[in-house]
């Protein structure tokens, strides 16, 4: 043990002679001194201890304060915290490890059905509110993953290798831990109906030693994302479903569209057969009719040839409208433009119609505007289908007053027709029903007759012209009329005596003709065309014949040569000709047949015939078509 | 300077010589508080300075041994009337090391005003190096300090005092182990 830590210290004897107190009085007077000393210190220390009580006192009044403060901003942003946590569906649980105790904010007990501030100990509590069929999953994720980590002796830093305690952020640390589960009791918006889905999310809290210390979870209400989702599914799958209804759909239109399109092709193939069929006696009629030499006739004899010839006429009109309307349907209705005198179209062109209207009693009348062009570039014979169509309608439909065919042109340089007649009128609605094949009104007054062809025909050679059709109140009937664009030319030039319709006086000699033609009777109706014309005439029975016919050096001008014959058809011959030496091989050919359509033409002329007549035969297009071949200028044509 | 260091003077001076060479003291060091210490109060150093010279008169010691033996003495005082300061230490060396760290912040955040001395200890070896440095020349105090804190802990070592030093303000002393006294 030390000694006494105290020196005691002896002074001079003299010095404490003079010091120490020896009387009663000296004492006496030093003890008052050392007690005045003391109390004067003690009354220092109490004032000193009560000034620093007063700044202690004043100290605490403010750290009182300041803590109130604190308690009061604490009390609101945890009041705010809780508000944003329940309008965002949103809530937060703390575990403690060590002390096993958990912490709910509010939210979460609301959003498993909770009273707030209810006393929930473990998470058992928890999982018991799920849907029964989460509840193994969460127990499932919670042992296998969360508390799973308690087990661990260390966990794994960014690098790969074993954290150790080391300071610093660490992975596991940092991992979140992710679930979704259900419960029931509200879909976020009415409470208390459907099933909640909720989003839990953990992450760990860990002591300086890297050991989990709490668990903080965040548990989300996702009921409308995941509605959202589970709706935007269904709807994606509806689509699907119509997608695959659209495709199948569409196969089977496919499947009906190529259906159609081969009954189409039949259909054009029966009315190309059908048209042949029907023309090839036709033609035997109406030109054995042209063969009549009407001066030897008595007036009774001209009346029936008049009326048989008129019939005749019908029928080949009709098989020609039916024969174009096939080719529109088919796509092949073609133009054939060239110089056409556009008032000679609607005056002598008309002729025949006026004939018509001059014997139900109705007036005819044609009326040019004076800008009209003489000449412009169109397709003659479309153009006075045209008219001649609308001409029909208008006589047909109206038994007394008149019509009027006008024409001008448009401030687009465009030409408008139209066919203004004093009939029964079209009412509005049923207009557009004009234009359908095959079709008529059956009006009150009408008098139906023909085949319904001719508006739709109309209608599809306009399409083909890039123009405009269709039908208007007159004031007293209906207003008929066509818009087409049109190109104004000069006056080609013309050659004289426009009425003479014959070789004969065309300057040389008659051109020798070989007819090739397997039926008698054509062979007569176009002997007699031909001998008509001024042609002198050789006829044989088939291909073979007329081959043989040109090999043996007899001089022919030209070949008519039918297409469908026995032995050797047109195509064949023609083929064979152009194989033969020297000029033989240059003889003009013009194919006559019944086959109309471009393609059914096609064999004939890529063997090499020069031109076509179409059987019924017309004089005039045989004539034009010979004159073409020979290269010697129409009588009544253009010169070429 | 802090009222225990002036206040325990008196007391000290009392004890070591007698309360009316203390009152002498006091009487000739013509104080301007007269000699009215208490321990919560804060004084000039110069009245414990002037006391000390009064002292040294009357004893004809010289003030560096008073104010050393003093210093000695005021360490056992500090037991007795901070016993907590000494709480967990066992031996003098980390007791000094914790001086300055420890102890002195302790003093700061009570007298938030006190202007305590630094103390920078050094440890190499076996040997120990405490420095003083003071505005205050008290370094003989900080001396018997020293001193009076290995003597409470019984350590074997001693003492030494850095002959080099700067002065009253500023001192260092060596504290070692004691070296083998020879037989002979």
């Amino acid at each position: 043990m030390p000694g006494s830590p105290l020196s005691r210290f002896a002074v001079p004897q003299d010095i404490a002679a003079a010091i120490e107190p020896v009387s009663p009085e000296a004492q006496i007077a030093l003890l008052e001194r050392r007690l005045a000393r003391a109390e004067a210190a003690r009354a220092a220390a109490e004032h000193l201890l009560e000034q620093k009580s007063r700044v202690l006192a004043a100290a605490n009044n403010e750290l009182t304060a300041r803590q109130d403060s604190l308690s009061t901003s604490l009390e609101r942003r945890t009041r705010q915290l809780l508000d944003a946590q329940r309008v965002a569906g949103f809530g937060t649980m703390l575990w403690d490890i060590k002390r096993q105790q958990l912490e709910l904010s509010p939210q979460v007990q609301v959003m498993i059905g909770l009273e707030p501030g209810s006393s929930v100990k473990t998470y058992r509590t928890l999982v018991r509110r799920l849907l029964h069929e989460d509840r193994r999953r969460m127990l499932d994720w919670m042992h296998g993953e969360l508390l799973a980590r308690l087990d661990r002796e260390h966990c794994t830093r960014y690098d790969g290798q074993p954290c150790q305690g080391s300071p610093g952020p660490c992975e596991e640390a940092m991992r979140e831990y992710r679930i979704e589960v259900r419960c029931p009791g509200g879909d976020g918006i009415n409470e208390g109906e459907g099933v909640r889905s909720l989003c839990v999310m953990a992450q760990f809290q860990v002591d300086s030693q890297c050991k989990p210390a709490m668990i903080f979870v965040t548990v989300q209400d996702i009921t409308r994302q995941v509605r959202a989702d589970n709706e935007a599914a269904a709807l994606r799958t509806r689509e699907l479903q119509r997608l695959e209804d659209l495709e199948r759909l569409n196969e089977a239109l496919l499947v009906a569209r190529e259906q159609a399109d081969l009954a189409n092709d039949a259909k054009s193939r029966f009315l190309a057969m059908m048209s042949h069929d029907i023309r090839t006696p036709l033609n035997g009629v109406i030109g054995m009719l042209d063969l009549f030499d009407e001066s030897t006739l008595t007036a009774e004899q001209r009346r029936t040839l008049a009326l048989v010839r008129s019939s005749g006429d019908q029928l080949r009109v009709l098989l020609n409208d039916i024969i174009d309307l096939a080719r529109a349907e088919a796509g092949k209705l073609a133009l054939n433009p060239g110089p056409t005198n556009l008032v000679e179209v609607l005056t002598d062109g008309t002729d025949f119609w006026r004939h018509l209207a001059h014997e139900k009693s109705l007036s005819l009348d044609i009326v040019l505007a004076a800008d009209t062009p003489t000449w412009v570039e169109a397709d003659s014979v479309r153009l006075r289908q045209l008219i001649d169509n609308m001409l029909s309608n208008a006589i047909k439909y109206t038994s007394e007053g008149g019509v009027m065919v006008k024409t001008r042109v448009l401030p687009n340089g465009w030409l408008r027709t139209e066919v203004i007649d004093t009939g029964i009128g079209i009412p509005a609605h049923r207009r557009a029903e004009l234009f359908i094949e095959f079709n008529q009104l059956n009006l009150l007054g009408s008098e139906p007759g023909g085949a319904g062809l001719g508006l739709a025909i109309c209608q599809r050679i306009i399409e083909v012209m890039g123009g405009r059709i269709g039908v208007d109140d007159a004031a007293h009937g209906s207003c008929f009329w066509f818009e087409i664009p049109v190109t104004r030319i000069p006056v080609p030039k013309r050659v004289a005596n426009p009425a003479v319709r014959s070789f004969a006086g065309s300057g040389g000699r008659a051109p020798r003709v070989l007819v090739a033609e397997d039926l008698a009777t054509n062979r007569i109706v176009v002997e007699g065309c031909l001998r008509k014309l001024g042609c002198e005439v050789r006829v044989v029975a088939d291909g073979q014949q007329a081959l043989d016919a040109v090999v043996s050096g007899e001089p022919f001008d030209l070949v008519l040569m039918d297409m469908a014959m026995p032995v050797m058809d047109g195509p064949e011959a023609t083929r064979r000709i152009r194989a033969l030496p020297g000029a033989m091989a240059d003889l003009p050919i013009v194919a006559l047949t019944a086959f109309t359509r471009p393609e059914e033409l096609e064999p004939m002329m890529a063997a090499g015939a020069n031109d076509s007549v179409a059987k019924p035969i017309v004089i005039d297009d045989l004539y034009r078509a010979m004159s073409r071949a020979l290269a010697i200028p129409a009588a009544n044509g253009i010169a070429h | 300077m802090k009222g225990v260091i002036i206040a325990e003077m008196v007391r000290w001076i009392e004890q070591a010589f007698s309360p009316a060479i203390a009152d002498a003291v006091i009487v000739r060091s013509n104080l301007p508080g007269d000699g009215v210490y208490t321990t919560v109060g804060n004084y000039p150093h110069t009245d414990a300075l002037a006391m000390l010279g009064a002292l040294s008169e009357i004893s004809s010691k010289p003030v560096a041994v008073l104010a050393d033996s003093y210093g000695f003495w005021l360490a056992s005082r500090f037991m007795e009337i901070y016993p907590e300061m000494f709480e967990g230490y066992t031996d003098a060396v980390t007791f000094l090391r914790d001086v300055d760290g420890q102890h002195h912040r302790e003093v700061t955040k009570l007298y938030p005003d006190a202007r305590t001395p630094s103390i920078v200890v050094v440890i190499d070896g076996e040997e120990l190096t405490v420095s003083y440095g003071s505005h205050r020349p008290l370094a003989d105090v900080a001396h018997g300090l020293v001193r009076g804190y290995i003597d409470y802990f019984g350590d074997d070592l001693e003492v030494v005092r850095d002959q080099g030093s700067p002065g009253p303000h500023a001192a260092r002393f060596l504290v070692r182990k004691p070296a083998p006294q020879s037989s002979g």
